[in-house]
């Protein structure tokens, strides 16, 4: 799923940044590509999973600790990519709002509950 | 026997003096070396982010180990810093005249931030970084002396550092402060662009970057050859990145990357940062956007270096933890301790 967002959001950015010239299509099929996936984050952490019973996870404990806040979070992400995809149609200036939106949303999300040093 | 007695007490007497003389003390800056200049509170409070001076100094919600604080303004102190020289409590800089900084006077804070030296001439640990606010210039120092003073003065008498010996002794810090500071301000380079020179002073000044980014020796000094081409966690696991323009470092990231991860917190592959950088990151955007790209220009005209704690080194760790990780072992396997 990583493999999904990862550079789905890097396509974006590259076009926010001007490193990329801006392409409407383009922009909104990369943000419905990364709107799929929090559907699936949501089912990623069952109970019996908690943190520690998988070897290199960096999934926190709050996942399960608090999983309401987690799936509220997710579904944030699946919003603001929504957003993002059909701003794309109104130009580069609204796609950039749009998207610097989401990316606080995986700030948020990724602070929250993955653990990284 | 009585003559061995003798010189072995001339030589302790003697390694005294020399330790004497060594810790004493040091020169600080007269009130007559402050410029006449009138306090710009707004500017000081700027300051203040780029120094990120709450992270440490703002009270922790609950435990003193608490990475968040409940604002950013009530700097009572009490976070704990756990370290390899023992547990550090922040003090308190609010305006409070028995507990917090209300009676310094602003030469008193200026020589606390460009000699590390308290009123009255007691050193204060490097854990406070003086090693880099020493930079700042007078002017930016007045002003953020004159935010420190509007903002609320709290009660809270934090408890003393708990630090092992010798580090306890705060009179041998005179040797550090020989060796690392001298309360010089930066100097412009004339050679470089204006961008470039506030990039430099952002850096090397207010914002404290090489505190972290850099690796130290033995005494806690930063080593100048790895300056910036990352380091062991201060407080323990994992590393901190080289941000050096090298493969191993940020070679491949443009300036406009540099100055975006400072705004949003994403890297150019649109990972998120870390946890203690994510603070950090925050407050940088909470500066002008010329100020981000200044910092970033200078960041990329560092001499590339290789990592200063060698991936290698690292990986073989994690393998080892990792074996152990299979057998069961706890969560922590994919966060070695580093070697301190």
């Amino acid at each position: 799923m990583k493999d999904i967002v990862g550079p789905a959001a890097k396509l974006g950015g590259k076009m926010v940044k001007g490193v990329k010239s801006f392409d409407a299509e383009a922009a909104a099929e990369a943000m419905n590509d990364i709107n799929g996936v929090p559907d699936k984050y949501v089912k990623l952490f069952p109970k019996g999973t908690e943190h520690g019973a998988i070897a290199d996870s960096e999934a926190k404990p709050a996942i399960w600790e608090d999983f309401p806040k987690f799936e509220t979070t997710a579904n944030k992400l699946k919003d603001a990519s929504a957003k993002a995809a059909s701003a794309a149609a109104e130009g580069e200036a609204a796609f950039a709002t749009a998207f610097k939106d989401m990316t606080s949303v995986c700030k948020e999300c990724h602070e929250s509950f993955r653990e990284k040093e | 026997m009585r003559r061995a007695l003798l010189a072995l007490l001339a030589l302790a007497v003697a390694g005294a003096v020399v330790f004497y003389l060594l810790t004493m003390p040091p020169a600080t800056e007269p009130a007559s070396a402050l410029p006449v200049h009138t306090p710009d509170i707004a500017n000081g409070k700027y300051m203040f982010t780029a120094g990120g001076c709450a992270e440490c100094h703002a009270v922790p919600v609950k435990k003193c180990d608490d990475l968040k604080a409940n604002d950013k303004v009530t700097l009572a102190g009490g976070r704990c810093l756990k370290t390899p020289y023992g547990i550090f409590h922040v003090p308190n800089i609010s305006p409070d005249k028995e507990t917090g900084i209300g009676n310094w006077t602003t030469i008193d804070f200026v020589n606390a931030m460009k000699h590390g030296v308290a009123p009255y001439g007691s050193y204060l640990y490097p854990a406070f970084p003086f090693g880099s606010y020493q930079r700042m210039s007078f002017e930016d120092l007045i002003d953020l002396k004159a935010y420190l003073d509007s903002l609320p003065a709290v009660k809270n008498e934090v408890p003393p550092h708990e630090l092992g010996f010798p580090f306890n002794i705060r009179r041998g810090l005179g040797l550090w402060h020989k060796l690392y500071v001298n309360g010089e301000s930066f100097v412009p380079d004339p050679h470089a662009s204006a961008e470039l020179n506030r990039g430099a002073y952002l850096v090397t000044g207010p914002g404290h970057c090489t505190e972290c980014h850099s690796s130290r020796n033995l005494l806690g000094g930063i080593v100048k050859d790895t300056e910036f081409a990352g380091a062991p966690k201060p407080e323990g696991k994992g590393s901190v990145p080289n941000i050096t323009p090298s493969d191993d470092g940020i070679g491949d990231w443009s300036e406009d990357d540099i100055a975006y991860l400072l705004e949003t917190g994403n890297t150019p592959d649109f990972d998120v940062i870390g946890e203690s950088m994510a603070p950090v990151q925050e407050n940088m955007a909470q500066l002008t956007a010329a100020d981000r790209k200044a910092i970033a220009a200078y960041i990329k005209s560092l001499p590339p270096r290789p990592d200063a704690v060698p991936k290698s080194k690292q990986k073989d760790e994690d393998d080892e933890e990792g074996g152990a990780a299979k057998s069961g072992s706890d969560s922590d396997a994919k966060h070695p301790d580093v070697p301190q």
